[in-house]
């Protein structure tokens, strides 16, 4: 497709402002084509500019009310014209008219600093915060600590209660206080923990368990419910033991405070999006607590060999479980801040080679049963 | 000179008339001439641009927001004329995703570090008080403040920096400190009134960014004083303080049911009312800053009305509200239906009733389809918003600007280019910057 050549547009001529990018003043000019430019003539016919067409370049849209010209992209002067015809006419003429200034340069830059911050933030969040939190962690005050699993623990109490009208009590039946305590004596004089433990049961159905700050533990009346044997329940006291020993609640709090809003920043505020944001947090989040599992996964079945204790109930209690919730698999294992229960299975029947033939009881039948109605008794605050 | 936008007719004898005092030859200088504003962009042309860009930053993850804010502000810049002549935006994208990428470095070490530390110290040294345990834990907020107002002037330079009318330059100085320093003390200033030092932290803060605007050498000046606000701002504060009484009321007296009702019917006046005088507060600052600033040798007056941007407001949410409802309607049942044969009635009587992860991923293309009708309500929402809401609202308030002495503008001389290297970075990044607006 060629382009008309200007001489077509010879007798166009359009009253124009012109400015000379040095002062604000507007100058009434009169414009008309040369043969490769565009003249700019003042009220006297005196040519104020020659601006080539092969660069005239296009500050406004197609359809703008008054066009606005410059005779480059770098340029400071300005044209503003509102004739139409003339705008059509230099629409046809100039081929740059609306082409974007390349910049290679520009491209290069960006793409150096994008990589560049990517690796700096990844560093941030990967390596500097998680070894930060745990230094920072080992050095606060144990009753510090101590006062925050309080408060952990009063947050979890009011999720789980968001279902029912009552928050659900600790439960304080002296008998099965009783056997509880003799359970923790035993797995807790295995190791060197940094403060002493604190157990309570909390009334709830659901099958779980949790450490937090300060060495307090928390297990769920479903979890006592569904063993099988007291052998059961100290295994999972041994892996939330474990958690304890590394501080890893504390180390949660800390590194969830550092990276809070790091990820939000990258995506930026379109609202649509702030779902990948919540959903890379999680998956942050579930490969940090991966590690911790596996490491108080290790620790506890060292405390259950230490106490002289089998781990195949350990074993045995993730199979049941397994079987009775699906085992879940692919992408989920991913998702998942436990281990795949079926893996974890075979990782404690594998760690209980040297298993002894016999085996002291960690509780007698008879405390066995204390415990299991340890709930018969219930108060708002935990007794310990 | 041009003489169009003088609405006195040539005949006319005033039109020849001067009211500056002579010059030492005896001569009398150009006339003072005010013009108003005017506003001439295309709602149709905007609408088409805001909803090509969403959906395309929508696709990107945000990646092309950087695009889509630059064309936005090309659009609107260039339908504001003052005597004739469009404002012009010079902003480009790259420079904006390159100022991004490093207030994201700079962000992810202060927030990280600074977080991290306060929550350790607060750990470590905290009282007992739970509530002070809560605060703690939730610090990280605090924390951004400081950077929110740094952003906003450093946002208020790029912009000015990248905006020329007559080919000459805006420009507003350096002062992100100070103005972040004053911003946080009246900041606490308005926390310990009770909100009552509110109207005096926005003037302040509103004449330190003026006094250092300028357009090419000419400089803003912001004139006036803050109690013309505060008259304004005092009803907002009757109703809010009239808001918590009732609240109150309503929390002293529990299951008393006339007391209930009565309650709950006075707040959900009061905060309507709340609202819209919070609104008109909004707009009459607006108007009072304008008309107390001056550019050089001229002032500038501004006569927006209340109620017109109160209509135009409600109007335009109503009208997006409901379009984008009617999206959703539509779209949802021409999913539904399309996805009703995709998806296994088994596979979604078990999402029912376990609700676990693997059975929710087994009805994946419902999964797919709710997204895909979200993300286009998002998207027909924010084009919608930009063509119903924000347009006429700037419309409206660049028209009723007066310029006393255009003229007088004439005297301005260029100034040197200003890199303003972080482009607004800080601010894209804190959430600050995608309304495009002035």
């Amino acid at each position: 497709m060629g382009q008309p050549s200007a001489a077509a547009y010879a007798d166009l001529s359009a009253e124009a402002r012109y400015f000379d990018g040095k002062t604000a003043v507007p100058q009434s000019v009169r414009i008309r084509f040369g043969t490769h430019s565009l003249v700019i003539e003042d009220a006297s016919g005196r040519a104020l500019a020659h601006w080539p067409l092969s660069s005239l370049h296009a500050l406004s849209d197609r359809h703008a009310a008054a066009a606005q010209y410059a005779p480059s992209p770098e340029d400071e002067e300005r044209l503003v014209v509102e004739d139409e015809l003339m705008c059509r006419a230099i629409d046809a003429l100039c081929p740059r008219l609306r082409r974007k200034p390349a910049s290679t340069r520009g491209v290069r830059k960006a793409l150096t600093w994008g990589v560049g911050s990517l690796a700096a933030v990844a560093l941030m969040v990967f390596a500097i915060l998680p070894s930060l939190a745990v230094q920072l962690a080992a050095a606060i005050p144990p009753e510090r600590e101590a006062r925050l699993g309080d408060a952990v623990l009063g947050q979890v109490v009011g999720l789980v209660s968001l279902g029912g009208d009552n928050p659900p009590g600790f439960c304080t039946a002296a008998r099965g206080r009783g056997a509880l305590d003799k359970m923790v004596a035993r797995l807790e004089d295995t190791v060197e923990l940094p403060y002493p433990l604190r157990v309570s049961v909390l009334d709830v159905d659901t099958v779980n368990a949790f450490a937090a700050p300060g060495g307090r533990i928390v297990l769920f009346r479903g979890l006592i419910d569904s063993a099988a044997s007291p052998e059961e329940v100290a295994g999972v006291l041994a892996h939330e033991i474990g958690h304890v020993l590394y501080r890893d609640p504390t180390v949660g709090v800390l590194r969830a405070a550092g990276t809070a809003g790091i990820l939000g920043l990258l995506v930026g505020d379109v609202f649509g999006v702030a779902i990948v944001v919540a959903a890379s947090e999680a998956v942050l989040s579930a490969s940090y607590q991966r590690e911790a599992e596996a490491r108080a996964d290790e620790t506890a079945f060292d405390i259950l060999a230490e106490a002289g204790l089998p781990s195949d109930p350990f074993a045995g209690f993730f199979l049941r479980l397994a079987e009775r919730y699906g085992a879940s698999q692919g992408v989920m294992e991913y998702l998942s801040s436990h281990p795949a229960l079926g893996t974890r299975a075979e990782r404690a029947a594998a760690a209980d080679d040297n298993r002894p033939a016999s085996f002291r009881p960690v509780l007698s039948d008879r405390e066995w049963i204390a415990l299991r109605n340890i709930c018969t008794q219930s108060a708002a605050e935990p007794d310990t | 000179m041009s003489e169009q936008t003088d609405t006195t007719p040539f005949w006319h004898l005033d039109r020849y008339k001067t009211d500056q005092p002579a010059t030492a030859d005896g001569t009398y200088g150009p006339p003072k001439r005010p013009v108003h504003l005017t506003f001439e962009g295309d709602t149709l042309a905007l609408l088409l641009r805001a909803l090509r860009d969403i959906v395309l930053t929508v696709l990107t993850l945000g990646f092309y927001r950087f695009w889509m804010i630059t064309r936005l502000r090309r659009f609107y810049w260039a339908a504001i004329h003052i005597d004739g002549d469009p404002l012009e935006y010079t902003g480009r994208p790259l420079e904006k995703l390159l100022g991004f990428l490093v207030a994201l470095v700079v962000l992810a070490l202060y927030l990280g570090l600074v977080n991290l530390g306060l929550v350790f110290a607060g750990l470590s040294l905290a009282t007992d008080d739970p509530i002070m345990v809560q605060l703690v834990l939730q610090i990280s907020i605090i924390s951004t403040l400081p950077l929110i107002f740094y952003a906003r002037y450093r946002a208020w330079q790029y912009q000015l920096a990248r905006t020329r009318w007559r080919g000459i330059r805006f420009g507003l100085e350096p002062g992100a400190w100070g103005y972040t320093a004053r911003a946080l003390g009246l900041s606490l200033l308005t926390l310990v009134t009770f909100g009552l030092a509110y109207p005096y932290q926005q003037f302040v803060l509103a004449r330190y960014i003026v006094n250092r605007a300028s357009f090419g050498d000419l400089r803003f000046a912001q004139g006036g004083s803050w109690t013309e606000l505060l008259w304004h701002w005092l009803y907002v504060y009757l109703i809010l303080g009239l808001l918590g009484v009732c609240a109150w009321g309503l929390i002293a007296n529990p299951g008393d049911p006339m007391a209930a009702f009565l309650g709950v019917v006075a707040i959900s006046i009061a905060s309507t009312a709340a609202s819209l005088l919070w609104y008109r507060y909004g707009v009459h600052a607006f108007r009072i800053l304008w008309s107390e600033r001056r550019l050089g040798e001229t002032g500038f007056e501004n006569d927006v009305g209340v109620g017109r941007i109160i209509a135009i407001s409600v109007g335009g949410y109503i009208a997006v509200g409901a379009i984008t409802i009617a999206f959703v309607v539509l779209f949802g049942m021409f999913f539904a239906i399309g996805l009703g044969r995709a998806v296994d009635p088994e596979a979604m009587r078990a999402v029912l009733e376990t609700a676990d992860v693997q059975t929710i991923l087994a009805v994946w293309p419902l999964l797919a389809g709710t997204a895909a009708v979200y993300l286009g309500a998002v998207a027909v929402a924010f084009a919608l918003s930009q063509a119903l809401i924000y347009r006429p609202i700037l419309a409206a308030k660049v028209r009723a600007m007066q310029i006393e002495d255009v003229g007088a503008l004439a005297a301005s001389r260029q100034r040197a280019r200003e890199d303003a290297d972080e482009a607004g970075g800080f601010a894209d990044a804190l959430g600050l910057d995608v309304g495009a607006g002035i």
